[in-house]
């Protein structure tokens, strides 16, 4: 199938990039270019000089600018609102996260993946729906009116497309020729040119949505783990070591664009290495130490959430973050076991953060956005699992929303041409009330055409 | 019309250059001995190179089994790597390197090391060749066949992957001369490439199938005629903007500034005689802006090779693979059509990246006592233990105030060492100041 | 001495990388570059062998075992749902 070798080509391209630590996702012939890969395929003389980055765009100051800019910042608004971003990758199935099992057609249409009768809880606001089973973390922060649902999220004339769809998404429009974010450009708008924590990807590559066309952002796998170590070396010449990468970067440059890249990334890394020592074990100390328990385990999404809220907690100056949910969602075989561990680890650590938050009186400062590139088909397919579909589930957490569904569930009456569910909201209204009611900015000013689409109520 | 020529001092330093720019590095002694050429002699040996002679220890994995290039994970990217080590013809495998990123191919759509090490082969043979050839050998090629569905396109279904790419990456850039009616019609020549499915064997027997080749009139670039698939790549090659485009990419992998009007006219007359490579690349290496320009990132697999050259080490361990994927180069494995032109390739977690590279580089001649058995003894002496590091990693050319920092550095970790620290210290300050200058901006760029 | 086969699964092929190899010890290599969940067995032709199972793999994974396979023909194949009547199957041929 097609589609399928386009998610495994490009995954496997951006991934084996994401994975090497990498500027930016991959793409294929064809395929719209991820905002941030923003490269002037043009001007190819760029490119023995690399560009100085810690930080994605981050011009051309020098790197202790960087260092007073974050504690300017810091300082200056310790209470500024904080979104999290968090991607289920592959299009995850909309009918299984909230499943309409009060409806015939349901099990008609999923005969081998229909939940099971009495499996699952039921849905607060419409006993007709029922939670997926994994998704028990999230029904106790609904219960507290803290989960706002989109049960039916996209956009018209959908894309089947996981690079265009996805795209779409991070860009805030339908437009595949767009380059920067929609979180990059409200950081182009509003953020400061020294401070690169205020967008940050915790992943091994930076999150397209946080692509910006002037400001710095930062990318980072996982706090706890940024260190330098050299074989043979330890103690206190092993700390004089580090800070001394930092002076040899301070070296003047005079000018020579390639020793400036090579100088600001050892200076960027040794500031990012300075900020992180709170998150870096000592000694004994094996992991970050969080008021709460995360699932535990090897996966670096909850150890990802548990050092963003520690980050947080020490006033670190971040803004937007971006990163992507365990597991796949690209469910076209063996769609319910797989689904069912996946959703089960991204609820559990969204729980635990949430929790985290609360115990450290963050709670009030910090809004997640779970979205994905699309939904699923409402028939499921010959090999117990579903392919692309239109519409998605969406969810708003935090202690600020206002714990309602946003748009109605689509039913599977009206299924549109494709057999998909229709969307019964935009991404890019509620992008708009995010920038407006959360982030307090003008929409108009990031989402094209902001105004054309319905902006739901989003906070209590 | 001639081109620029360096006319400065052509002393070890800018032979060093040279040598990365031009190659992987110098061996140890090597960039002394090629500045004793002058600037012609030395950049005839590179162009004009003798036969191969591999030097040095043959590469094998971690359990010292040798290398199976087509038949495990990660061999491939160690067994090119091995030959960027031990190469006698550098520039010949750094212009492969060149044309791997040129039509970048990846194996993630391929699926098949052995075809990616026979377009690696393909490479190689015209790596400074006529690039008429390389072109029209590439477009036949069945890794890119596969790559940019050459062989997906039929006279009854065109496919315009790779007829785009040939314009818009491979001869003319982006949108310059050429129009989306000609992305159509170049599909429509390149028709007929064909292969056949064999379970469990894969594509096999690429070929050119004139039953499945649109036979009809085509217009391309304001021309018609009954093309065909050398027809397609001969009209890239004629256009007039393809000189120009050509001459400007391949100077920007061996220069760091712009291509200026003048030389870049001298280049184009060279080129357009008959597509040669190697006088263009000669006029490259002997022009002023190589020696007196700004300096370049080191690739990461020419920052790995030449670490292992000028260690005098070999390919003795599969962590090559994952240490250059997390400085952001997996050989065989570019990132997208587009290759890694333009990559950016340092930020904080790419930096990081070659530290490790740095640190795996150095370890097998870390100080200091090991398993019980003392390691040679380490003056406490800082400019001594900086000497000596240098001498370790091949006397590379590093500004004076790197050397200052370095031995600052040593002096102040050592100025309180007493006790047990006097004897202890020594050999820890030896390895950090190794691995500090290994890691240094001196040494990551070129 | 060692020798080296790599076997890439696709939707829906298998395709090892060579399609003889010499007996002794092999060290067989599956790589998943699909987009699906596969498998691997590995069984000898001859009567009354027993299949050799690598673990299930996701996209982009990667496992490896090194078997000590004897001269003759060995059946290789995806067990996981219809993957094997799709096309997911190959035969090597290990020689003396």
């Amino acid at each position: 199938m097609a589609c399928c070798n386009e998610h495994s080509r490009s995954e496997l391209l951006r991934r084996g990039l994401a994975e090497a630590g990498r500027g930016l996702p991959s793409i294929e012939p064809g395929m719209p270019l991820p905002a941030g890969t923003g490269l002037d395929r043009r001007s190819f003389v760029a490119r023995g000089l690399g560009l100085a980055l810690a930080v994605y765009g981050g011009a051309a100051l020098r790197p202790q600018v960087f260092d007073e800019g974050i504690a300017a910042a810091a300082a200056a608004a310790p209470q500024d609102k904080v979104l999290v971003s968090v991607f289920l990758d592959g299009g995850a199935d909309a009918l299984s996260l909230l499943a309409p099992t009060a409806d015939p057609l349901y099990r008609q249409l999923r005969p081998r993946l229909a939940l099971p009768p009495g499996a699952g809880l039921a849905f607060a606001e419409d006993p007709a729906l029922t939670w997926h089973p994994s998704l028990a973390p999230l029904v106790q922060l609904h219960g507290e009116g803290k989960v706002s649902v989109m049960p039916g999220i996209g956009y018209d004339h959908p894309n089947q497309s996981h690079f265009t769809s996805r795209h779409f998404w991070e860009v805030g429009a339908a437009d595949e020729r767009l380059s920067t974010g929609w979180l990059g450009r409200y950081l182009d708008r509003v953020g400061k040119p020294d401070n690169p924590l205020q967008g940050l990807s915790l992943d091994w590559s930076l999150q397209p949505s946080l692509a910006t066309a002037r400001m710095p952002v930062a990318a980072v796998d996982a706090p706890d783990r940024y260190d330098f170590w050299a074989r043979g070396v330890w103690g206190e010449v092993s700390e004089r070591m580090v800070n001394a990468i930092g002076r040899l970067g301070a070296i003047p440059t005079h000018g020579d664009p390639g020793l400036e890249t090579a100088s600001d990334s050892a200076l960027q890394s040794v500031r990012l290495y300075e900020q992180l020592t709170p998150f870096r074990p000592k000694d004994d100390r094996k992991t970050l130490v969080s008021p709460v328990p995360y699932p535990p385990g090897d996966d670096a999404f909850p150890r990802r959430l548990a050092g963003l809220a520690a980050m947080l907690a020490a006033g670190l100056p971040i803004r937007v973050v971006a990163l992507s949910a365990p597991g796949g969602y690209d469910t076209h075989d063996n769609q319910a076991q797989g689904l069912a561990e996946d959703l089960e680890l991204t609820a559990a650590s969204l729980l635990a953060f949430q929790r985290d938050l609360e115990a450290r009186g963050l709670a009030d400062r910090v809004l997640v956005h779970v979205w994905t590139e699309f939904g699923r088909r409402a028939k499921e397919n010959g090999s117990g699992g579903t392919d692309h579909g239109a519409a998605g589930t969406g969810f708003l957490i935090g202690s600020r929303v206002a714990g309602k569904m946003i748009g109605e569930f689509p039913g599977l009456a009206k299924l549109d041409e494709d057999g998909n569910l229709r969307a019964t909201a935009d991404f890019r209204g509620l992008y708009g009330a995010i920038l407006e009611d959360w982030l307090g900015t003008d929409a108009d000013a990031i989402i094209p055409g902001a105004r054309k689409f319905g902006r739901p109520k989003i906070l209590r | 019309m001639t081109t620029p020529r360096y006319t400065g001092p052509f002393r070890t330093a800018e032979a060093e250059r040279l040598l990365w720019r031009a190659g992987f590095g110098p061996r140890r002694g090597q960039a002394a001995s090629l500045a004793r050429l002058g600037l012609e002699g030395a950049v005839h040996s590179l162009t004009h190179p003798p036969g191969e002679r591999w030097v040095g220890p043959r590469p094998h994995d971690d359990k010292g089994h040798p290398l199976a290039p087509a038949d495990a994970y990660g061999h491939d990217h160690l067994w090119w790597l091995d030959r960027m080590v031990r190469t006698s013809r550098p520039l010949v495998e750094r212009m492969t390197l060149v044309w791997h990123d040129w039509f970048a191919t990846s194996n993630a759509g391929v699926g098949s090391q052995k075809l990616m090490l026979a377009q690696n082969r393909l490479l190689r043979r015209h790596a400074l060749g006529g690039f008429d050839k390389l072109l029209v050998a590439i477009t036949a090629n069945p890794a890119m066949l596969i790559w940019l569905s050459g062989t997906d396109n039929r006279k009854d279904a065109p496919n315009e992957n790779y007829g785009r790419e040939l314009m818009e990456l491979f001869t003319l850039g982006e949108g310059n001369g050429y129009t989306e009616h000609d992305v159509r019609e170049q599909a429509r020549a390149l028709t007929g490439w064909t292969s056949t499915w064999k379970r469990g064997k894969g594509q096999t027997d690429f070929r050119f199938d004139p039953s499945r080749h649109d036979p009809g009139t085509k217009t391309v670039f304001g021309k018609h005629g009954t093309f065909s698939w050398r027809d397609s790549v001969s009209l890239c090659l004629h256009h007039p903007k393809h000189a120009p485009f050509f001459v400007d990419k391949l100077w920007s992998y061996f220069v760091a500034t712009p291509l200026d009007a003048t030389t870049r006219a001298g280049l184009v007359e060279i080129y357009q005689r008959d597509f040669e490579v190697r006088p263009v690349l000669e006029a490259i290496l002997r022009h002023p802006a190589l020696y007196t320009g700004p300096r370049m990132v080191k690739p990461p697999v020419v920052y790995i090779a030449g670490l292992l050259r000028g260690l005098n080490r070999g390919v003795d361990t599969s962590a090559w693979v994952w240490l250059s994927e997390g400085a952001g180069q997996r050989l065989f494995y570019p990132p997208n059509v587009a290759g890694w032109d333009d990559a950016r390739w340092l930020d904080t977690n790419t930096f990081r990246g070659r530290w490790s590279i740095a640190n795996t580089a150095l370890e097998r001649v870390s100080l200091g006592d090991r398993k019980g058995k003392k390691g040679p003894k380490v003056p406490n002496d800082p400019e001594a233990i900086v000497k000596g590091a240098l001498a370790v990693l091949g006397n590379p050319t590093i500004r004076p105030e790197t050397r200052r920092e370095l031995v600052t550095f040593a002096r102040s970790s050592l100025k309180d060492a007493s006790g047990w620290k006097a004897e202890a210290y020594p050999p820890l300050v030896a390895n950090a100041v190794r691995q500090l200058l290994a890691a240094s901006p001196d040494l990551q760029t070129c | 001495m060692l020798s080296f086969v790599q076997v890439v699964e696709k939707e829906f092929t298998l395709t090892p990388s060579r399609p003889s190899v010499r007996a002794g010890s092999v060290s067989l290599e599956l790589v998943n570059f699909g987009m699906d969940t596969h498998d691997l067995v590995v069984k000898s032709a001859s009567e009354g062998s027993k299949p050799v199972r690598f673990k299930q793999l996701d996209p982009r994974g990667r496992t490896e075992r090194t078997l000590r396979l004897a001269p003759g023909r060995y059946l290789l194949w995806c067990s996981l749902s219809n993957h094997k009547a799709r096309g997911m199957r190959a035969t090597l041929i290990v020689t003396k």
